[in-house]
């Protein structure tokens, strides 16, 4: 791991941005692909960074305990990227980026993880990037397949099969539909805010009941309580019945008091 | 969950409650996207603006849902699936309804006039289309009040919510 902290903007680095899928486009592909009776596939790479070509001029120092004798002072010039260095995600995108349009896929500005490509006979192949995992989904088995093929050998990635778990989303594929769910995440965050043995509820807030600010109220943990509602959050991504109730609690999270 | 054999073009569903945050009177925005019977796109926010009447407040709702229908409309069409029909917004608001189809402009709603074009010029270029639902059906309501234990169940499932134990 390198020590991206040390690098400054400007030398070290100049673009760091790499772009991530936005959670509804995976909804959608997963609810296209169930009308037209596509699978889901997915794979991911283990070392995702360290393929990257630079385009800075990098120098590391030597790691401690593996020092070169008698040149103790001298330092490496990377040739590719590290974990760590805060231009590794960007070179990673970039990278793959650049085989999809060499590919001829299609990009587009407005949504920069979304690649399709349409063949003559107008099958299709539709890819999502997330870093360093990858859905892809489409109705010509051969396009499929040379695709995966060219991922293993290009960027090192592991076929994963079927799409069944994705950016801490369950999915099941199912003979007549997707079903996409967070059961472990779920339980992960009970557990972690001590409520694994708390009793369920059949709907998550009292009807018509108001919230409004109590200036009186005994302050609480406020990063505890924002914690708790980062982790509801990304709960959400399965659970629009939540949205409300989640929403609602964020906004009282300047100062949480008890009751 | 994503049912097959469904209908294949992209529902709206919008509402808003009317001033409900007690402290400064904003009101909160809801809408639900509905794919192959599924939910893939919802809000739930409150809204940036102080509105001095429910119609205005849906209408902050209807445009931000509009802006919304154009870049779903554009990334399903990227994935193939063209959305040939104008996208049906539900709206349960007549007036609002109204206010969308004919320009009429009077003092109660010129004031909120950009978002009044904005979604017009979207009705008339055929790319939504907005039609009253009554509150019974009102999915959204889901992501606007907290609701009675028996609606919150009914609004669920019409968003194919279910439970993962049944899977197995």
């Amino acid at each position: 791991m390198a020590k991206g902290y040390t690098q400054k903007h400007g030398i070290d680095y100049t673009e760091v941005y790499a772009p991530v899928a936005r959670i509804e486009i995976v909804r959608m592909i997963v609810a296209l692909a169930v009308q037209r009776n596509w699978n889901i596939f997915q794979m991911d790479v283990k070392s995702a960074f360290l393929h990257d070509e630079l385009n800075e001029d990098v120098y590391i120092e030597q790691p401690k305990g593996y020092e070169v004798k008698g040149s103790e002072d001298k330092v490496y010039k990377l040739h590719k990227a590290l974990y760590g260095l805060k231009q590794a995600p960007r070179a990673w995108f970039s990278r793959m980026e650049n085989y999809f349009i060499n590919e001829s896929f299609e990009k587009y500005p407005n949504e920069q993880t979304l690649f399709t490509k349409q063949s003559k006979e107008g099958k299709m192949l539709i890819a999502s990037v997330y870093v360093d995992d990858l859905i892809y989904t489409g109705d010509d088995e051969e396009m499929i397949s040379s695709f995966k093929y060219s991922m293993i050998q290009v960027f090192e990635m592991t076929d994963l099969g079927k799409m069944k778990f994705f950016l801490g989303i369950e999915v099941s594929q199912q003979g007549d539909g997707i079903f996409i769910y967070q059961k472990k995440y779920a339980l992960e965050i009970l557990k972690q805010f001590g409520m694994i043995e708390s009793r369920e509820v059949n709907s998550p807030i009292v009807p018509g009941s108001k919230l409004s600010k109590d200036a009186d109220g005994v302050a609480v943990n406020e990063s505890f309580y924002k914690q708790i509602i980062g982790s509801l959050m990304y709960l959400t991504s399965t659970r629009p019945d939540l949205v409300y109730n989640v929403s609602l609690i964020s906004r009282y999270m300047a100062r949480p008091t008890s009751c | 969950m994503y049912k097959k054999r469904s209908s294949n073009d992209l529902i709206t569903y919008t509402d808003s409650d009317y001033a409900g945050d007690l402290n400064d009177r904003k009101s909160t925005s809801g809408y639900i996207f509905l794919l192959s019977l599924g939910a893939v796109s919802w809000l739930s926010k409150k809204q940036s603006i102080v509105t001095l009447s429910t119609t205005e407040a849906e209408f902050v709702v209807a445009a931000g849902c509009a802006s919304q229908v154009v870049w779903m409309r554009r990334v399903l069409n990227q994935l193939g699936h063209v959305q040939k029909k104008s996208t049906i917004v539900m709206c349960d608001n007549n007036s609002t309804i109204k206010l969308s189809k004919n320009p009429v402009m009077h003092g109660r709603s010129k004031h909120i006039d950009v978002r009044f074009h904005f979604l017009r010029e979207l009705v008339n270029d055929g790319i939504i289309e907005l039609l009253h639902c009554g509150t019974e059906e009102q999915t959204v309501d889901v992501m606007t009040k907290p609701l009675k234990l028996e609606s919150f169940q009914k609004f669920r499932s019409q968003m194919r919510m279910c439970r993962a134990i049944k899977l197995n």
